[in-house]
């Protein structure tokens, strides 16, 4: 395994020595890592980012992995002990990815039963295209959990043990953490299924089996059903945030029209995906997409491949008998591709009736997370059979497998699809030949050596094209735009200008008016004030994180004048909008008595910065009247607002930000993100996802030692 | 069950992968119109391959020179994608064969351009490009007929087609002139129209026919055709056929309109003086003198090599 390994690294060997670039999902993935890793390695758990979109809530981009996952910490350990941010960040990929391909083996040792085709099973994950979503996508980090889960499972049902249940439990909390909880029931389903219609006969044994040992470890198995609960809080938080319209998601939410403009608007909560939009690309685009890269010399990422070997087997296998796992795992397959083809009526179907099918963005996912693990799998169940078969006529097969890797090897050249494919395509035919006649004769180091090589070989030349057409990094490193270059994420700063300079005033006249850039996740408010004022007057105005105004009007998205807010804006206005109109505005507000709204600054005697971060900030002020503070920070219901350290009621000001009416005189005032509830939560998640894996090791030495103690 | 003399069991011949495959297409065929599923798959790839512009496509057609073989790779895979999906189109395998001309595969490029002229015979273009490759293969009988069948297209025809080509031809005509494509379209047919003439007689001269090359100069002039290498073939033929005064008066007229490439000026330079030389003249000195005088000269005429796009 540690030479695949080595094998994999020389394939990816201009990503890992940072000589090309990571590209699409993966760049601002590395951008999120680095201030949740660096954030934990500060012994913070930040659920704000302030610096991004002028303050997000982090949980979203966490989904990608989990917030909890304690691989999380690896990056911000590797960078704290001197490695620079972007190689931790290739150093966590690579470890991670490669503890999901073990996953995979262990899982194929379950299903195959046998160590040679379980191995080979790993190495066709390992050099499928898998390996490339590292430096494109992030979708390989649930898929890493996914896998274990099942091989938990099926190690749980077979043999149902403490260190299983737990694993079990372990993965299906980091399952629940990331954005594919219902691709994993969808997955789940399925295979549960499969397994209940080829498997029936297990049925009672393995009920019994498990009965008894969830009565033994009755107190064992209630804490991981409440630990499975507890992983749900922040998933349904997250869509309580969904459902109230506080968030949107601009690439998937669905659209409608608005009556009055007649343009297209969101709609729905951000989570639902309009029919067409996931519709326009799924499993059988990609596959066609893929198709198209036959000739590897333009092969780039995102394309599916499977080395070739794969295809030889099924080639071969075509006239063996089907096994029940075989059969299992087509009825798998089939059913995977039925359920996540649109074009296929099942699809739609399910879209109608099944609320969260709704919530399926990329179908296609179903194929990286499904089909080609499981077509690895089902391609390689069929080895024994094929054996079987071909040992029964072995003239018949001789001609045959020599027809075949003909035929093969015609396509492989007519396609330009590799030389060293084609060459393997030669030593796989004697390959299968010499395994049929004569497999109890080879050495299982021959075998493995061999079918290395015939992995290897094919996908060392299509990754070295992969590479060629990849991105060249002109100079220096992803990391060095990042703030803090390689080193951690800085702590928050608060920068205020040194003094209210006049020169920056600019008014922005000429037209055509232009909108700022429509981001994949923002706050609704924030989003909104992107589309609709001038992104210049906007870049302007949230230069400056604080103003002091001395009056407030009302206006939010429904009365929302765009000309009003920008013109007030431009020439720093002494007022601000709120969202809601309060007793306290009709008393506190004055007619500008300045014409312009004050700059918070730093030399400000009036103002002083007690704290800063990225839950909060405190400020102590002193005015001879009450002034309305506003914070270019967003608003979220999570923020809340205090002064001299009792809760005052935090206002929606400027439509997406923060602000508070400060009566005059000494006083200490606080915005603060979450409730002590809410740190604490996530402390103890924290704590019970790291005590969990740590449960597991415990489980996991302790039966393994009793396993050894009760064979020997 | 006994066949040819052994037993066969019905349920282990149906326990075979062979037979699951079948059963899952025959599933799939049944709950779904394959046909279809696979022509709108089909269309939707091929939205993924469409290079996000095509002015780098249109500056190719007009400076002749690949600035970035990569961006024209994209363009060839988007192409080869259209082709296969509408190999009905004729103007997806002529547009595959101009980057796969300038990818520098110009017998894959001919067989484009043969397959493109199967399907619309009509279309100028297609004849033109044909006979530029066949040229440049050094097939110049080819080459004539190719030019004259080009000119035989009808201009109006060319244009309402280039119009209807919504998908892979408007939008490329689109960029010569956003404002006026039509306008700008008349102008680039009536230019190709003329160089189509040209190279019909060159053609006509280099296949060793220089009569023919004489007469469809003589007509297309009559027609209006004004070419520096229209009248430098024709000139070259009329040495050929002994009609030298005609001859120095078409050479020098090619040579004010603009053939100046370094072979014509040598050529010409070389009848002058032969011509010189017959009829004892010393009226020619003064233009061997300005023809050898004349630098730099362009190494070669690069109408030559181009193609059009559409």
């Amino acid at each position: 395994m540690g030479l695949a390994f080595l094998g994999w690294i020389f394939c990816f060997w201009g990503y890992l020595t940072i000589r090309l670039d990571i590209t699409s999902d993966a760049r601002p993935y590395l951008e999120s890592v680095h201030y949740f890793s660096s954030a934990l390695m500060r012994g913070e758990y930040p659920l704000w980012e302030p610096n991004r979109l002028d303050g997000v809530p982090v949980e979203f981009f966490n989904r990608r992995i989990g917030s909890y996952n304690p691989v999380f910490l690896l990056p911000g350990l590797l960078n704290k002990i001197g490695f620079d941010f972007y190689v931790a960040y290739l150093i966590y990929q690579s470890v991670y990815f490669f503890v999901g391909m073990v996953g995979f083996y262990h899982l194929a040792v379950i299903l195959l039963k046998d160590q040679t085709w379980a191995f080979l099973c790993f190495l066709f994950l390992l050099f499928s295209s898998w390996g490339t979503r590292l430096f494109d996508s992030y979708i390989y980090l649930p898929f890493i959990p996914l896998i274990w889960f099942f091989v938990f499972l099926f190690s749980f049902v077979r043999d149902p043990r403490r260190y299983s249940i737990v694993g079990t439990t372990f993965c299906a909390m980091l399952i629940l953490t990331t954005y594919i909880p219902f691709f994993t029931v969808v997955i789940f389903a399925i295979v549960f299924s499969g397994w209940a219609i080829f498997y029936f006969r297990d049925w009672g044994a393995r009920i019994k089996e498990i009965g008894t040992f969830l009565k033994t470890n009755r107190f064992l198995a209630i804490f991981c059903v409440m630990a499975l609960v507890w992983s749900l809080i922040p998933g349904v938080r997250l869509f309580r945030d969904a459902a109230r319209g506080d968030i949107v998601l601009n690439d998937r939410q669905a659209y409608d029209l608005d009556p009055e403009t007649g343009q297209k608007r969101l709609s729905g909560t951000a989570f639902e995906v309009d029919f067409a939009r996931t519709t326009s690309w799924g499993i059988e685009e990609d596959v066609l997409y893929s198709a198209s890269f036959l000739d590897i010399r333009h092969f780039k990422l995102a394309v599916v491949y499977v080395p070739i070997v794969a295809l030889v087997i099924i080639s071969l296998a075509l006239w063996a008998p089907m096994t029940r796992l075989t059969t299992c795992l087509g009825f798998v397959l089939f059913m995977g591709f039925l359920v996540s083809a649109h074009r296929f009526p099942v699809y739609p179907f399910l879209n109608q009736h099944i609320f969260f099918f709704k919530y399926f963005r990329n179908l296609h996912f179903f194929l990286w997370f499904l089909l080609i693990p499981v077509f690895i799998l089902f391609a390689v169940s069929q080895i024994p059979s094929l054996v079987r078969w071909a040992q029964k006529s072995p003239l018949r097969f001789l001609i045959y497998c020599v027809g075949v890797h003909g035929m093969l090897l015609w396509g492989v050249l007519y396609f330009n699809a590799g030389w060293t494919t084609a060459g393997i395509l030669v030593v796989s035919c004697f390959f299968w030949i010499i395994l049929t006649r004569a497999s109890s004769r080879l050495s299982p180091v021959l075998i493995f050596g061999v079918l290395l090589g015939l992995v290897l070989v094919p996908s060392s030349e299509v990754f070295y094209y992969l590479q060629k057409n990849s991105y060249h990094l002109e100079s220096g490193k992803p990391s060095d735009w990042l703030p803090g270059k390689g080193k951690g994420y800085p702590k928050p700063v608060l920068n205020l200008p040194v003094d209210q300079s006049e020169e920056n005033l600019v008014l922005v006249t000429s037209e055509p008016r232009q909108a700022g850039p429509a981001h994949y996740f923002a706050l609704a408010d924030y989003d909104f004030l992107m589309k609709h004022v001038d992104w210049r007057v906007f870049n302007f105005y949230v230069q400056n994180k604080l103003y002091v105004v001395d009056s407030v009007e009302h206006m939010d998205r429904t009365n929302f004048d765009h000309q009003r807010l920008e013109d007030v804006w431009q020439r720093r206005g002494n007022v601000a909008f709120v969202s809601d109109w309060q007793n306290e505005d009709e008393i506190f507000s004055q007619p500008a008595s300045l014409a312009r709204a004050s700059v918070v600054t730093a030399g400000m005697p009036e103002v002083k910065i007690q704290k800063y971060g990225s839950h909060e900030l405190t400020l102590q002020t002193r005015w001879s009247r009450p002034r309305f503070l506003v914070f270019n920070d967003s608003w979220h219901p999570s923020w809340r607002g205090f002064i001299d350290g009792a809760p005052v009621r935090l206002r929606r000001a400027n439509v997406t930000f923060k602000g508070v009416w400060i009566p005059a005189g000494e006083h200490v005032v606080s915005f603060r993100f979450g409730s002590i509830t809410d740190h604490l939560l996530h402390k103890f998640l924290m704590l019970l996802f790291y005590g969990m894996f740590g449960c597991f090791f415990i489980f996991y030495m302790k039966e393994s030692k009793d396993k050894t103690l009760i064979k020997s | 069950m006994r066949v040819m003399g052994r037993n066969i069991h019905i349920s282990s011949f149906l326990n075979r992968h062979v037979i699951f495959y079948i059963l899952v297409f025959f599933i799939m065929a049944a709950m779904a119109d394959l046909r279809e599923i696979s022509k709108n798959v089909n269309l939707a790839v091929l939205n993924r391959f469409r290079p996000p512009g095509f002015a780098d496509l249109v500056a190719l057609a007009k400076s002749g020179n690949v600035s970035d073989s990569d961006v024209l790779s994209n363009y060839q895979r988007y192409y080869a994608a259209v082709r296969r999906v509408m190999p009905e189109l004729s103007e997806a395998h002529a547009l595959y064969g101009f980057c796969t001309y300038y990818l520098g595969d110009r017998v894959g490029a001919r067989r484009a351009y043969q397959h493109s002229l199967e399907l619309n015979p009509h279309v100028f273009s297609y004849h033109y490009n044909a006979g530029q490759l066949a040229w440049q293969a050094g097939e110049f009988l080819k080459a004539g007929e190719f030019f004259q069948k080009a000119l035989a297209t009808s201009p109006e025809l060319n244009l309402q087609f280039i119009m209807r080509s919504q998908r892979l031809f408007l939008p490329l005509a689109a960029l010569l002139d956003p404002e006026s494509p039509q306008r700008a379209l008349g102008k680039y047919f009536r230019d190709h129209y003329r160089l189509a003439g040209a190279r019909l007689v060159a053609s006509r001269y280099r296949a060793g026919d220089f009569l023919a090359s004489l007469q469809a100069a003589g007509g297309l002039i009559k027609t209006g055709f004004e070419d520096g290498e229209l009248y430098f073939y024709a000139g070259a033929s009329a040495y050929e056929l002994g009609g030298w005064k005609q001859a120095v008066v078409f050479l020098w007229k090619g040579f004010e309109y603009g053939k100046r490439d370094a072979w014509a000026v040598d050529l010409m330079i070389q009848i002058f003086r032969d011509i010189q030389t017959r009829v004892q003249s010393t009226e020619l000195e003064t233009q061997i003198i300005i023809l050898e005088k004349m630098s730099p000269r362009e190494a070669t005429d690069s109408r030559e090599t181009k193609l059009m796009l559409f």
